[in-house]
């Protein structure tokens, strides 16, 4: 990414701290960066999971810097089993995302780093498992951003359509020659439109399931009155899943709760690396909104 | 998932390694007790750090050893986004080889993971810069006096550079290394067009094209990442063969592809190093590259891993 240091930024990353905290499998290995002691205090220490920590193009690792370098604490570490986080390795599991690891996270934050105010934010599935952090640190939560998390359960947010799942391949071949007779090669379709997700099918909201750490995650925002941010990009997938989380679980709300959770669709994608300087910049003004200083938000 | 990994010995001919256990099982990075469990938490004794390189805070983690008076291991990563996988990789190897005994030394180069700088301006010359100052941080630091080096993937072109303007490097490992930066950034532009078909799209140009167009005040998207003119056109003309004209260590080439042999590049380079009566110890890791992914297989390399602190344990 095309992102140029001040000198403000640069003293934040000479600062920066690494740090070595217990998570329930496997101890946790982060960078926190203190705020910029010249700066008025935010009050505020944004969390930033990651797998690893510096992942897609560093958004945290310049969001954390930018923001300290206003008055901001801010803590980047790795789940458990990536990057430096001890752990069996695996891969991000939208079924198990990390909120445990979160959880400790921000449960060292308060005891070593006198830290008491949180705002979790998170691309994809570290924004889920930031999501999914929340019912167990509400109280200290204060807001959250997830740009493009999976809402979904994997078994029925991904494969083969429902209605064709059980069928032998020879049918499904004979089926699609008899709707496309003049489309021979298979290997030259894009998997999208092979395999078109189930939550493009009129039935999707009988046919899936949303997490149930996200219907735990949106109660917890609920009830805390956390405000929080859901970026999605219109063509994405992961937006069809969460279109139909809004109708399952938005869609009853109303009044000051349904204020708390805003949601922000962007034209084209946002599950594309090309989107991260947007990314970046949106997750450092939504930020600054927290700022006793600048901000709207309360204390 | 892997399925035997192969051996060639320094004559030329295959072993297969007994590594069956280790390929079906997950890498764990290290033996902790999980919290709540007996016990106060044991961690590795790890040193980060940040430290300086050319005004630039480069992170960097040293992991002392116990072996008296042995080189100090560095790594050098790889690039841009190809970094975010084979770090895992990286540390469990750099931890592995630290419980048999090596000091070794991870860092992040300007522009990438942890450290300071910005992607856009970087140029190869920078990377070469921050592997040097690196290298005589970590000495200094760990109180060592030769180093052996690990290149990962684009990080072999920098370690390579770096062997040549250092006397005091004893050994090379390269993991699936580059061998040509100009072959790399062919191979990147290759996927854009690879990705503009599946979605049924006439690609608009080709190869060719796109590294023409790459001019040092532009850049072009690749496969991850943004890839800058700036860079390119520094990189463009290293090749790793060149670089290690006047190389004289024993080296190990490891090979992470789903073919049994070696490569062509590989078996060139192997035979141009024997030539020069190095030993070459060169291992076939039989996995499927996915290079970006959940599925990534770099995340849990274990007999790459193994394989590597065999070779590092037979050094002496």
């Amino acid at each position: 990414m095309d992102w140029a240091e001040t000198p403000a930024t640069m003293a934040r990353a000479f600062a920066e701290e690494p740090v070595l905290f217990s998570g329930p499998d496997g101890p946790l290995r982060g960078i926190f960066t203190p705020p910029a002691p010249e700066a008025p205090c935010a009050g505020h220490c944004l969390v930033l999971p990651g797998h690893p920590r510096f992942g897609n193009q560093r958004l945290a690792v310049i969001a954390a810097r930018v923001l300290a370098a206003e008055g901001f604490a801010a803590l980047r570490f790795d789940f458990h089993g990536h990057g430096e986080s001890g752990g069996t390795s695996t891969g991000a599991d939208r079924n198990q995302p990390g909120a445990r690891d979160v959880d400790a996270a921000i449960r060292f934050l308060c005891e070593e780093r006198a830290q008491s105010r949180f705002l979790l934010a998170g691309y994809c599935f570290d924004g889920l498992s930031a999501l999914a952090g929340i019912p167990a640190s509400s109280t200290a939560t204060r807001g959250g951003l997830f740009a493009s998390p999976p809402v979904l359960q994997r078994t029925s947010a991904g494969g083969e359509p429902p209605l064709t799942a059980n069928r032998p391949r020879w049918a499904l071949r004979l089926r699609r020659w008899w709707r496309h007779p003049l489309e021979f090669s298979m290997a030259a379709r894009a998997d999208h439109v092979r395999h078109p997700s189930p939550t493009d099918s009129p039935n999707a909201d009988r046919c899936v399931k949303i997490a149930k750490v996200v219907e735990d995650a949106i109660a917890a925002l609920i009830s805390s009155g956390a405000p929080a941010l859901f970026i999605y990009g219109e063509n994405d997938s992961l937006y069809a899943e969460f279109k139909i989380a809004e109708r399952q679980l938005l869609a009853a709300l109303n009044g000051d709760p349904r204020r708390l959770l805003q949601v922000e669709v962007w034209p084209g994608s946002v599950q594309s690396f090309e989107s991260a300087p947007a990314l970046l910049e949106r997750t450092i003004r939504w930020a600054r909104e927290f700022h006793p200083a600048r901000g709207s938000h309360q204390l | 998932m892997a399925t035997f990994c192969l051996g060639h010995l320094d004559d030329g001919s295959l072993r297969e390694l007994n590594f069956m256990a280790s390929s079906s099982k997950p890498m764990n990075s290290e033996l902790v007790p999980a919290a709540g469990a007996a016990g106060p938490i044991r961690s590795p004794d790890e040193d980060r750090h940040f430290f300086a390189s050319a005004g630039h805070a480069l992170y960097g983690v040293l992991r002392p050893g116990t072996r008296p008076n042995a080189p100090l291991i560095m790594f050098c990563n790889s690039f841009a986004a190809d970094q975010d996988a084979k770090w895992r990789a990286e540390v469990i190897g750099a931890r592995e080889a630290t419980a048999r005994g090596f000091t070794t030394f991870s860092y992040h180069p300007r522009g990438h993971g942890d450290s300071s700088g910005n992607f856009a301006s970087i140029t190869f010359d920078d990377l070469v810069d921050d592997a040097l100052n690196a290298a005589q941080h970590a000495l200094e630091r760990s109180g060592a006096n030769r180093l052996i080096c690990v290149g990962i993937r684009f990080g072999a072109l920098v370690a390579a550079e770096l062997i040549r303007r250092r006397g005091d490097v004893s050994a090379l490992a390269l993991w699936e290394p580059i061998h040509a930066a100009r072959g790399y950034f062919r191979e990147l532009m290759r996927q854009n067009l690879y990705r503009e078909m599946a979605q049924r799209a006439r690609p608009s140009v080709n190869v060719d094209e796109m590294m023409e167009r790459l001019l040092p005040a532009t850049s072009i998207t690749v496969p991850g990442f943004q890839l800058y003119g700036r860079f390119s056109s520094s990189a463009i003309g290293k090749e790793l063969m060149q670089s290690l004209e006047t190389w004289r260590g024993p080296t190990l080439l490891a090979q992470f592809r789903k073919r049994t042999e070696l490569t062509r590049e590989n078996l060139r380079l192997r035979r141009m190093l024997q030539r020069r009566g190095i030993r070459v110890a060169a291992v076939v890791v039989r996995e499927k590259p996915i290079y970006n992914g959940r599925d990534d297989p770099w995340l849990s390399a274990g007999q790459l891993i193994e394989s590597t602190s065999e070779w590092f344990d037979g050094l002496g």
